[in-house]
């Protein structure tokens, strides 16, 4: 089936859309993090971060990182090289997202705390 | 020539298979699912296809993600608007059932085309076809009615029938059920009808009904091959 017909009609190899789908939310979890950081070390306005957001970040993130391990044992199944490969390197850019957000967390943890 | 006479025989399709036709693979019965689906073969003795001309069956359907993915699109939307759930304890929480539409409509959006499944006995081909456009065409042995089988905590063990093929959406005819002799009887009598291949759910089983065999049959080697296939890991997770 060739690539535009698998578009007009949505039906695409199960794995495919939840590798993709993880690949989204990677990218915008990428763009809350930069400006996270952006706030915190540079400019400083620490009521800029998305600390209103917190428990739905963890959510989303462990949703995309078990999308993106779902999606790549499905790549597995089909053991073409190609897709193997990427659906990895996207499941490992979640994990990694994931614990660089976890560092900033306790950062910003450790600059809140008050010492007396 | 052909491509005309595959016109003419999807607007005869069109025709004859009525619109609620679709959707009946959506109602598998909650109790005594195996006598729901021998009533409806009783009704139609090639069900779930319908007889097009002699040694031809169709099947078209929706796949049953439609309706799931609408009722979680409408919950998830009323809850989005529900004003008191957005926020909990100065947490914003709204993204959550944002997440659920989003969810429910990609579910919706992809399962909106109509499938259509043509079993040709005349040419020997099956022929699989998304919303008109081919997905896949083939020999029929590629196609099969089969048990899955699945086992709780318990040790009680729960059988489905399940109509697949190469590059096919798995189709569940009747859910879990734990009679295995009748299950049996109705995967035969449908295979039989619709004149393809009945797997058990042993990979190597004498249950098995073979009627057509891969061109190149060579003896053992081959005969081992298609026996293994309806139960490798791949269809038995997509089930």
């Amino acid at each position: 089936m060739r690539l535009r017909d698998r578009i007009a009609t949505f039906f695409f190899p199960k794995g495919m859309v939840l590798t993709t789908a993880a690949l989204m939310l990677f990218f915008l979890h990428l763009g809350i993090f930069i400006s996270d950081t952006h706030n915190f070390c540079i400019t400083y306005h620490y009521d800029r971060m998305s600390f209103h957001y917190t428990v739905v970040l963890m959510f989303s993130q462990v949703i995309s990182i078990c999308w993106a391990a779902t999606g790549s044992l499905y790549a597995e199944m089909t053991k073409n090289k190609y897709t193997c490969c990427s659906a990895m390197t996207i499941l490992i850019l979640n994990g990694a997202m994931f614990f660089s957000r976890l560092s900033l967390e306790f950062l910003a943890i450790e600059y809140r705390e008050e010492n007396h | 020539i052909p491509k005309k006479q595959n016109r003419k025989g999807r607007a005869r399709g069109l025709r004859t298979t009525s619109f609620g036709g679709r959707f009946r693979l959506w109602s598998l019965g909650l109790f005594c699912r195996e006598r729901h689906l021998a009533r409806r073969l009783k009704n139609n003795s090639f069900y779930p296809f319908e007889q097009q001309q002699p040694n031809v069956f169709v099947l078209e359907y929706y796949l049953d993600t439609l309706w799931k993915g609408m009722l979680l699109f409408i919950v998830c939307a009323v809850l989005v608007s529900v004003s008191s759930l957005r926020e909990v304890k100065k947490q914003e929480t709204w993204v959550f059932p944002a997440y659920g539409v989003g969810v429910g409509l990609w579910m919706v959006v992809s399962s909106l085309p109509r499938r259509r499944l043509v079993l040709n006995h005349m040419r020997g081909v099956y022929h699989f076809s998304i919303q008109g456009r081919t997905v896949c065409q083939g020999p029929l042995h590629l196609v099969y009615v089969r048990l899955a089988f699945s086992s709780d905590a318990y040790g009680r063990r729960f059988f489905q029938l399940v109509l697949g093929g190469h590059r096919l959406e798995p189709l569940v005819l009747v859910q879990l059920s734990e009679r295995y002799e009748q299950m049996e009887y109705l995967g035969r009598y449908m295979a039989q009808k619709l004149n393809i291949n009945y797997f058990d759910y042993l990979a190597t089983s004498y249950r098995h009904v073979v009627r057509h065999w891969p061109p190149s049959s060579g003896g053992n080697v081959s005969r081992k091959n298609l026996v293994g296939k309806p139960s490798s890991s791949q269809s038995n997770l997509e089930v």
